[in-house]
């Protein structure tokens, strides 16, 4: 499947980085600012995709929205 | 080189949705305190515009209340627990069918009476920590007066070198069941006892760049099976109005990238996200989304913009004009093509003890890439307000 070979395609792409990039740990504080986080608020986020999940076609897949109709 | 150009097109693609990435560099070790946090949110739909209506008139759609509760607890060096609770009361009318209006263009029929429901959601997690990895494990329960569902999932994290690459896996399930209750007096062919289930996989990769720049990418698949179908809607065929009926499965696929740039500058980090979204009854969609959040002292400031597009279903249609070999109608605004594109505002302030915040997001509808002929006139425009803290102790 197409879309699978980019997909494997660019998550590979993304670990050949590992293989030249080193931060230590005492260097990770701008990381580890809680706007620096993939998912800033996990309450908010929360929201956010079930708003979508029922308002929209897509969904990313996974529980974490939880569940319910949406459907009107 | 080649790294250079990977990353560029990483950027270039750039931003992205929830769900599958690790939450981020706090997610490797576990909590440091425990978090109570709460959220009021007021969600309005835009009334439904009297020139899109059978009846000419002004329809009020979906208003939403939603109460959050979250309670996070480092209960040992090792194990966290998560408890999330959420109940939404909801109010309003919603798109029925679409009909043919007088000249030809389509008209909503919008459901007769106001809606009063609500739905309730429980979560709850566990996470066991140790030096190079993290296990969790979840059960979440809605339950609607016509819609339970029940779904579990397990995810694990390994970190790798020194914890600069992140790599997850992810698998859930869900059972549903949909009990229709309504007014089955004016639509007696509604269902009135369906199923439907679904399994998702997801693996996922993030990396520290450099001490500014996280990047990560994650890939989803799902399988639904069971009753896909909306119980409420109908879809006109013919001029004679007939249940929605969808496909009794249906198969998706979804990727992600992400990227996390913060800027020493300004005291800023830059989000950006891209998904893009495929299913087997013929709906693609890309979503951008683009976030600036600006510190200032104790205070955060959040700027976003989210834009969205998708093509329709192959059976998808505002009203048919001949019947289908294969027997599915469905009218359903979410099915069509269309584009969206919504912004975002949010304020936080920092306390020794949590933090107090206040978002806002408006979100609007309309003609997208994909989008042919007249847009389905059921399309959603909405806003909402949150306001809520989290209390650490």
């Amino acid at each position: 499947m197409n879309i699978m070979t980019k997909s494997v395609a660019m998550i590979i792409g993304i670990a050949s980085i590992s293989a030249c990039s080193y931060v230590s740990p005492w260097e990770k504080g701008n990381l580890a600012r809680p706007e620096m986080g993939f998912i800033t608020d996990p309450t908010d986020q929360r929201l956010s995709d079930h708003i979508y999940f029922s308002k929209e076609a897509s969904s990313s897949g996974s529980a974490v929205s939880g569940g319910g109709c949406g459907c009107n | 080189m080649k790294i250079n150009n990977k990353l560029m097109a990483l950027t270039t693609a750039a931003l992205a949705l929830p769900s599958m990435i690790p939450k981020s560099t706090q997610a490797q070790s576990i909590p440091d305190s425990y978090k109570l946090s709460y959220r009021f949110t007021d969600y309005k739909e835009e009334d439904q515009p009297a020139n899109t209506t059978n009846t000419g008139e002004a329809v009020e759609r979906y208003d939403i209340t939603i109460h959050q509760l979250a309670f996070v607890a480092p209960v040992s060096s090792q194990v966290s627990l998560n408890l999330d609770v959420a109940t939404e009361s909801m109010s309003g009318a919603s798109p029925w069918y679409v009909a043919e209006g007088a000249d030809g263009q389509p008209v909503q029929v919008m459901s007769g009476a106001t809606i009063e429901e609500s739905r309730d959601d429980i979560s709850f997690s566990a996470n066991f920590y140790q030096e190079r990895a993290r296990i969790g494990l979840g059960v979440s329960q809605s339950t609607e007066n016509d819609y339970e569902s029940k779904s579990a999932n397990i995810n694990t994290s390994i970190w790798f070198d020194d914890k600069n690459t992140t790599l997850d896996f992810g698998f859930s399930f869900s059972d549903d069941i949909i009990e229709p209750t309504q007014s089955l007096a004016l639509d007696p062919n509604r269902v009135t006892n369906e199923n439907k289930d679904s399994e998702s996989i997801s693996i996922g990769l993030s990396q520290i760049v450099n001490k500014n720049l996280l990047v990560g990418a994650g890939l989803g698949f799902s399988n639904y099976k069971g009753y896909l179908s909306d119980p409420y809607k109908l879809a006109v065929v013919q001029g004679v109005a007939v249940r929605d009926s969808r496909p009794n499965s249906k198969e998706q696929l979804s990727m992600d990238f992400r990227l996390r740039q913060y800027i020493e500058r300004f005291s800023a980090a830059l989000h950006a996200d891209y998904r893009f979204y495929d299913n087997d009854w013929g709906i693609s969609s890309h979503t951008l989304g683009l976030g600036w959040h600006q510190g200032f002292d104790t205070w955060l400031l959040s700027v976003g913009i989210r834009w969205y597009d998708q093509s329709s279903a192959n059976f998808y249609s505002n009203f048919y004009t001949e019947e289908r070999a294969d027997g599915y109608y469905s009218s359903d605004y979410r099915l069509s093509a269309y584009g969206a594109l919504s912004y975002r505002l949010g304020v936080s302030k920092n306390f020794e003890f949590g933090t107090f915040k206040i978002t806002y997001e408006n979100y609007n509808s309309g003609e997208g890439m994909e989008s042919e002929g007249e847009l389905n006139p059921g399309l959603v425009d909405f806003h909402f307000f949150t306001v809520g803290f989290d209390y650490k102790f």
